[in-house]
């Protein structure tokens, strides 16, 4: 009984060897197979001399030397590592800490290629023994693109530097600009001022002198040269009126007025009844009322209406009644004036140029220096308006300023 | 007309201006007394009575004062505003006559008390209406202060 127990106890004995080699052998294969398997460089050392005993395919073919050329040489001795990494201070350190971490060192393989390892040794017990397994993985790609990254931001802050650099460039460029630009209108003001005050000056002592002459000694003068200063006297007065007209012109370019709510009704029939231009037997007007409220200013709009209503009356048939017709069309947000009249009409060829400075498309025939409708287009435009016409030639003119419609309250 | 002589002070740096401003007052026919300087400077020492300007028999105060604004030495507005600071010419009359129609000098003046602001017309015709309707409305019609009844306080 005691014999067969210990049969037993000595069969249990050597089946729980059997089962423990079989087990290790299992956890040995797979050990092998991640080691030759293994996407990272393993190299085993032996602990007391750091001689390598073991190297995987990985790291062969990493380096581009066979295990034969590498086992029974120490880390140090084999030309990828070696002034990198000495094997006295890599044991040294091994067995103090355990295991000895390299972030990135940089080794040349056998065909002279730069790359980076992270090299990373840990001793552990194999067995009855110590070894140490050093893992050696190859960074270069990420220390590639981590280079690629820090290079680009690097540009990045490069750009956006210059980019600011051009930024206050511009801040300062647009500073200078509109310095230059304010001392430009302070000039122009100075100059329209010198228009109005000096270049009118000798104009009033021409028509004063001659308007003296002709006065104080009109005993003296015979009908030709009466005739003569008349000439002079209405070339200064004429020369007086184009000036007033471009002094106009400027003021109502410059002039930036609020615009509020006007009433057309009231402001077309106060210009119709004050005006004494518009006070001739010739002329018939029709307003179609009420006229529309639109936005602008009243004295920006007394100019333009004025003026865009002696021009209507002043392009006439010398041998007809000359009608004016004046009414408001509201459109969505805008409403336009209508002016039209049966005058002499313009050619579309034409139509353009009646609004710059100095046009009159007839020439000489008419009295006026051509800045009426200048000076309308410049004011409607400071109100947001707009300005045109509709014109055949001989069959009358409809000119129209279209304006911005008041909210409904 | 028997209304009384006021003497009136034309302050004019132009000859021509002046020339047909003194030539409009003739045609016009009023009675006034036409008294003349050159700069706003001038204008100050003879409303002071300083210098050549002391004796107030040759160069009397004046009812009212033709003031230009383009001036040498004092711009008419400082000549202006210098005479609205003096007590004893705040019922003086000053009428603006000046090239100038812009925006700013008709509103600055009114601001330091000018009681009138007149365009220089280029017509002499127009002038002569214009200082003719002066006389008639400042010097006859309007009620007016005597400024030798008040101290001048200089």
């Amino acid at each position: 009984m005691a014999c067969f127990y210990k049969r037993f106890k000595l069969k249990a004995m050597e089946l729980k060897e059997m089962i423990s080699t079989e087990t290790l052998s299992a956890s040995e294969l797979s050990y092998r197979r991640l080691f030759e398997a293994a996407q990272d460089g393993i190299l085993i050392l032996d602990v007391e001399e750091g001689r390598v005993t073991d190297v995987n395919p990985f790291l062969c073919k990493l380096l581009g030397f066979s295990p034969a050329e590498m086992i029974g040489r120490t880390v140090g001795e084999l030309s990828p590592f070696r002034d990198i990494v000495s094997n006295q201070a890599m044991l040294e350190r091994l067995q103090e800490h355990g295991y000895v971490r390299y972030e990135d060192l940089p080794l040349e393989t056998r065909d002279g290629h730069k790359i980076a390892v992270e090299f990373v040794s840990n001793v552990y017990q194999a067995g009855d023994k110590n070894v140490i397994q050093c893992n050696i993985r190859d960074i270069s790609e990420r220390r590639q693109s981590e280079e690629r990254l820090s290079n680009d931001a690097t540009e990045i802050r490069m750009a956006s530097r210059v980019l600011k650099t051009h930024a206050e460039d511009l801040e300062q460029k647009v500073a200078v600009r509109t310095l230059e630009l304010q001392s430009t209108i302070n000039e122009l003001e100075a100059f329209s001022y010198t228009v109005s005050h000096d270049l009118r000056a000798p104009l009033r002592a021409m028509q004063g002198y001659t308007h003296a002459l002709l006065e104080d000694f009109a005993d003296k003068w015979g009908a030709e040269e009466r005739d003569l200063l008349g000439r002079i006297n209405k070339a200064a007065e004429r020369l007086d009126i184009l000036i007033q007209d471009l002094l106009t012109y400027s003021k109502v370019s410059k002039r930036r007025q609020p615009i509020v709510p006007v009433n057309l009704d009231r402001l077309v029939q106060d210009i119709l009844t004050q005006y004494p231009t518009f006070q001739d037997a010739k002329l018939s007007f029709e307003v179609v009322r009420p006229l529309d409220v639109v936005l602008g200013n009243e004295s920006g709009l007394t100019q333009v209406i004025s003026n865009l209503l002696t021009n209507a009356v002043k392009f006439i048939s010398p041998d007809r009644l000359q009608k004016i017709k004046i009414w408001t069309e509201a459109k969505e947000f805008t409403v336009r004036l209508w002016i039209e009249d049966n005058g002499i009409g313009i050619d579309p060829e034409n139509h353009l140029r009646i609004f710059r400075m100095f046009e009159q498309v007839d020439g000489k025939k008419y009295e006026g220096t051509g800045m009426g409708l200048a000076i309308a287009a410049k004011g409607v435009e400071g109100m947001q308006g707009s300005i045109g016409l509709e014109s055949n030639l001989g069959s009358g003119t409809k000119l129209w300023i279209e304006l911005l419609k008041p909210k409904k309250t | 007309m028997s209304a009384p002589s006021h003497s009136i002070l034309i302050v004019e740096d132009n000859p021509d201006d002046l020339f047909i401003l003194k030539w409009a007052f003739t045609r016009a026919g009023t009675p006034n007394e036409l008294h003349h300087v050159e700069n706003g400077q001038q204008a100050i020492d003879y409303l002071a009575g300083i210098g050549p300007y002391h004796d107030r028999s040759i160069h009397p105060l004046p009812s009212l004062i033709l003031l230009d604004l383009k001036l040498p030495m004092k711009h008419g507005l400082e000549v202006l505003a210098w005479i609205r600071q003096q007590p004893a010419f705040r019922g003086t009359i000053v009428v603006i006559l000046t090239s100038s129609s812009e925006d700013k000098d008709v509103s600055r003046a009114y601001d330091l008390g000018a009681n009138a602001f007149l365009v220089k017309p280029t017509s002499a015709e127009t002038l002569t209406e214009i200082v003719r309707a002066l006389d008639v409305f400042w010097l006859q019609h309007n009620k007016y202060r005597v400024p030798s009844l008040i101290t001048l306080n200089l």
